[in-house]
This record gives structure tokens, C-alpha cells and sequence, in this order.
């Protein structure tokens, strides 16, 4: 080797080297597949996220009422305490009956897809626990209910849509408000708040504060859950021996001793959770 | 002599420096998770299928991937680009027109990416109402249903075999499912074709999230910026449903392995 080449050619062949081995660990550490992120890695759900911070109200006449006959052990003597307290065209009775027409009509007059899921102990004990409520109903009970005369005109007094119809908009938007913040019924909870959402009178910066607005679309896909919800929660009957608690949980499956809003949190996309979640907040 | 070092020298720099390493970070761990979910399943030129389900220009990827692979792996990959190339379409069906910040973003990448195509065909032969199956749930159905779902390997294949295997009562699902779960024909359907999109994304190389699957999950469900396809179904699905998916997922590849 000349003295010319002699510092040169060892301190490239070096170099190389040392560019080598880095080049081959920096291939080695990020194709090894432990650091991939593939399916069957992923963890489970976090639990769920303080979904009773906020303070609730007392509850009132109808959301006692309600409560009683949500938690009712007998819905039959339940029910018929409740027509011995209530106006036979009342709409709260109705809604109430209808209430547990759907949830034993799980139980009671299974579909014939539900044989595939007999087995399923998840679903098994909330079925169990609904059939035991609901044995001493008579088939006239699981029928849909007819509304004819003054039941059908006091019920439709309730749907904002109706209202806005027959009689005018800020009349209906009052109505929708007032139902919104206090009734204990689902159904008319519902009917509310998509009127005030279809007219964009909910206070969308209020409810969702601090997060990205959510689509119309979106919200509307929460407002059944968010709405058993808020009805659940103003009869005091979210616990699990809460009726929709039993139902919920006797069509998708829940551990045992879950709650309404845990079964929602299952049984939910993540973000559908959370609009329902902060619906029932700004319901509180 | 000084010259021909220095020149030796750079050549091995710009070998080091430029030689592209992540064409081969991508595809070498999922080239041996292909090799492991299925001995026999062509290995898919990972180049090639990787510029289709990455590339800015779809079109002129997806032409040359055509010409040179198998008909069959064409298929495969063209069953995926339809899937992404319909969702702005399903979307505007849908009547999502206003400003959607979880959407937007993947939405606007694939019709960038699908411009140049063709609209796809609405028509989705998998998602047809399946009349019901004749009840013969004798052992030997069960096990030859069973038999049929491992060697299933294309998507076709797999969601056919498995609602087979679940019709006929074959699905082991107390192995399956720790908590003891039994699915309804309906959750057995949905959770399948996501247990297919995390398979296609392994072998394909194309779980990150700029891959076209995951901007098609993204698209349609919705996502927080950056997710990839793992994450973009834990929030599409509901918890229960991702666990269950999770489940499938392992059991299929333990049940492929042991054949």
C-alpha cells in the first residue's frame, strides 16, 4: 500500500462499515413485527367515563310513577296500579304500557333468530330476569296498543310536529323544550329533541363543549339510546333492575350487574356513546 | 488511487442513504404474516399492490398491478379499490352533505384518488339477503363446514365458509368467544367482513392510514386524523363488537395454523 492511499482506504472501508451496521439495525428495529400494530393487538375498551358526574334532580310525579313501574318485580300488578292511578286516555300510561309490551315481548314472543343465542350467558340471566317480571301478563298486554278518541288527541298534543302543524312553531318549540328538560317518557324525550335539533334550537355549543360538532346525522343516530337515557334517568330506574337496563341487555348481553349506561357504553360506537352522553347532561 | 476510494465511498453513501428503506420496512413483516396465516396463499407482489392502495395515482397503479399479477390476486385488489371508490358515493346516497370534520378528510383523499376511475357498481353480491339454510346439522356437516372455513383464503371464500360454519351450527363460539357469547346471524355477518378488512390489511401490507382501506373505514365511519386501520374500527364498532372481532380474528389464524 502507498503512502498515498494508506490514511484513505482503511478510513473508507470504516465508514462503510459503520454506515452498514447502522443502516441494517435501523431495518431490524422498525420491521420487527412486535413494534407493527396489528388487529389482535389492540386493547380493549377503557372503561367508561364518569357518565354520572353531573348532579341529577329530584324526580318528579311522572318520573316516580315511571320509576315504580320500570322496577316493578310484577309488571302485571304494576300496570294495574297504574290504571287505578292514572287517566284511562292519559298519554303517560300508554307509553308506559307500551314500554313493556317491547321489553317482554323480547322475553315472551322470542323471534325465531333468537334460538341461535339461547346459549349465550351474557343474554341468558337478563332474559331470565325479564321473563320472571313479565310472566303474569295476559296476551292482551303484548298486544300494540289502539288509540282512538281522546287518547289519540291527547297524545298527539304531545308531538311537537303535531303542534307546530295545528297550532304554530314557538308554541311547538316551547312544548319540544319543556319535554326535552322534564318528561320522563322516551318516546316523547325523542320526538323533542329531534325537533329541536331539525330546527336548530338545540344548544349544540352548550352540549358539546370543548369537542368538534358532530354531524346532524350522527346526533340523530344517538338520540334513541340518549333518549332511554335521560328517561331512565328521571324515573331513577338505570339501575340493572331497571326495565330498559333488562331489555337492553337481554338483546345485546351485559355482564352481570350492569347498569343502563354501561350496557350503552358497550353496545355503542365510541363517539355515539358520547353524543348520547353529553345529550343527557345538558337533559339534567 | 485517491479518486477511486472517493468514488467507492460515495457510491456506498448514496446505497445507504437513498436506497429507499421503506419499501422494505412495509413489506417484510407483513410478507411473513401472509407466510404464517396461509401456507399455500400466493404471497402478493407487495410493490406493486402496495403503489395501488398508496399511491397518489390510482388509475395508472392499479394498470400495472392488472398486467402483471394473476387474475385471481387482480380480483382481490380491485374487490378493495371498488369498496373504497364506492363510499363517496354511498355517502352522497346517504345524504351527508354537510361539513363533517371526522369524515372529510379520508373522504376528500379518496375521491382525489378515485377520480380518474370509474364509478363502482353499487351492486354488492355479499351484502344480499341470504335466504335461510336448510337445517342438516348432522356431525359430519359441522365438520366438513369447519373443514371448509380453514382453507377458505380469499375474502369470498372467508365470509362464505364462516356464515356456512355458523349456520350450521359448526362454529366452536364457546372456543371463540372467552365471555361465552353466542352471535346473532347478524353480528355474525357484520364482524366477519371487518375480521376480513384486518386480514387483507396484514397480507396487503396496507393497515396504515393513508392505505386505501382505512381511508374507506374512515370515510364512512369516521376518525380522528392519523388513525390507522385498527383504530379506525375500534371507533366504528362498539366495544363489544371490537372485542368480539379481536376474537375471531385470533381464532381464524389458530384455526388456519393447526390445519
Amino acid at each position: 500500500m502507498s503512502r498515498r492511499t494508506w490514511p484513505w482506504l482503511p478510513l473508507a472501508l470504516l465508514t462503510i462499515a459503520g454506515l452498514s451496521f447502522y443502516r441494517v439495525q435501523f431495518i431490524a428495529s422498525a420491521a420487527d413485527p412486535s413494534a407493527i400494530e396489528t388487529p389482535h393487538k389492540a386493547t380493549t375498551a377503557a372503561p367508561i367515563d364518569n357518565h354520572v358526574s353531573a348532579p341529577l334532580r329530584p324526580l318528579s310525579v311522572t318520573g316516580h310513577l315511571a320509576g315504580t313501574l320500570r322496577q316493578a318485580i310484577d309488571l302485571r300488578s304494576a300496570l294495574e296500579n297504574m290504571r287505578s292511578q292514572l287517566h284511562p286516555d292519559a298519554p303517560l300510561l300508554h307509553a308506559l304500557s307500551e314500554e313493556v309490551r317491547v321489553a317482554c315481548s323480547v322475553a315472551r314472543r322470542p323471534d325465531a333468530e333468537s334460538v341461535q343465542v339461547e346459549g349465550d350467558p351474557n343474554r341468558r340471566i337478563w332474559i331470565d330476569a325479564l321473563m320472571r317480571r313479565c310472566a303474569g301478563l295476559r296476551d292482551a298486554d303484548l298486544q300494540p296498543p289502539e288509540l282512538t278518541g281522546e287518547a289519540l288527541r291527547l297524545w298527539n298534543r304531545q308531538l311537537p310536529e303535531y303542534v307546530a302543524f295545528r297550532e304554530s312553531m314557538p308554541v311547538a318549540l316551547q312544548l319540544a323544550r319543556e319535554q326535552a328538560e322534564h318528561s320522563p317518557d322516551a318516546r316523547m324525550v325523542i320526538e323533542s329533541l329531534r325537533f329541536l335539533l331539525d330546527h336548530g334550537e338545540l344548544p349544540m355549543h352548550d352540549i358539546f363543549v370543548g369537542v368538534l360538532l358532530p354531524t346532524r346525522a350522527d346526533i340523530e343516530a344517538a338520540l334513541i339510546a340518549a333518549a332511554d337515557w335521560i328517561a331512565c334517568e328521571r324515573s331513577g330506574a338505570c339501575g340493572a333492575d331497571g326495565l330498559w337496563t333488562l331489555y337492553t341487555c337481554a338483546q345485546f348481553g351485559c355482564p352481570v350487574g350492569s347498569d343502563l349506561p354501561l350496557a350503552l357504553f358497550r353496545t355503542l360506537p365510541a363517539q355515539q356513546f358520547e353524543i348520547a352522553q353529553r345529550l343527557t347532561h345538558w337533559a339534567r | 488511487m485517491r479518486y477511486a476510494i472517493a468514488l467507492l465511498l460515495l457510491s456506498a453513501l448514496l446505497w445507504i442513504v437513498l436506497a429507499e428503506p421503506h419499501a422494505t420496512l412495509r413489506s417484510a413483516p407483513s410478507a411473513a404474516v401472509a407466510a404464517n396465516l396461509t401456507a399455500s396463499a400466493p404471497i402478493v407482489p407487495q410493490g406493486r399492490a402496495f403503489a395501488v392502495l398508496h399511491g397518489p395515482d390510482l388509475l395508472s397503479a392499479l394498470s400495472q398491478f392488472e398486467a402483471q399479477t394473476s387474475p385471481r390476486e387482480r380480483i382481490r385488489i380491485r374487490v378493495e379499490v371498488d369498496a373504497a371508490c364506492r363510499v363517496p358515493e354511498l355517502l352522497k346516497l346517504d345524504g351527508r352533505s354537510e361539513p363533517d370534520p371526522r369524515r372529510d378528510p379520508a373522504l376528500q383523499e379518496l375521491l382525489r384518488r378515485c377520480a380518474r376511475l370509474p364509478v363502482p357498481s353499487m351492486y354488492v353480491p355479499a351484502n344480499e339477503t341470504q335466504l335461510p339454510f336448510e337445517q342438516i346439522e348432522d356431525a359430519d356437516t359441522r365438520s366438513s363446514a369447519l373443514m371448509q372455513l380453514r382453507q377458505a383464503q380469499t375474502s369470498d371464500e372467508l365470509a362464505a365458509a364462516w356464515l356456512n360454519a355458523y349456520e350450521r351450527g359448526a362454529l366452536p363460539q364457546e372456543q371463540i368467544f372467552a365471555d361465552g357469547r353466542r352471535l346473532l346471524s347478524e353480528e355474525a355477518q357484520a364482524l366477519i367482513y371487518v375480521v376480513i378488512d384486518w386480514r387483507e390489511c396484514v397480507r396487503l401490507n396496507a393497515c396504515g392510514s393513508d392505505s386505501l382501506i382505512t381511508l374507506r373505514v374512515c370515510a364512512l365511519h369516521g376518525c380522528t386524523a392519523g388513525s390507522d386501520l385498527r383504530s379506525a374500527w375500534h371507533q366504528a364498532l362498539a366495544p363489544r363488537d371490537f372485542d368480539a372481532a379481536l376474537a375471531i380474528y385470533d381464532w381464524l389464524l389458530r384455526w388456519q395454523r393447526s390445519g
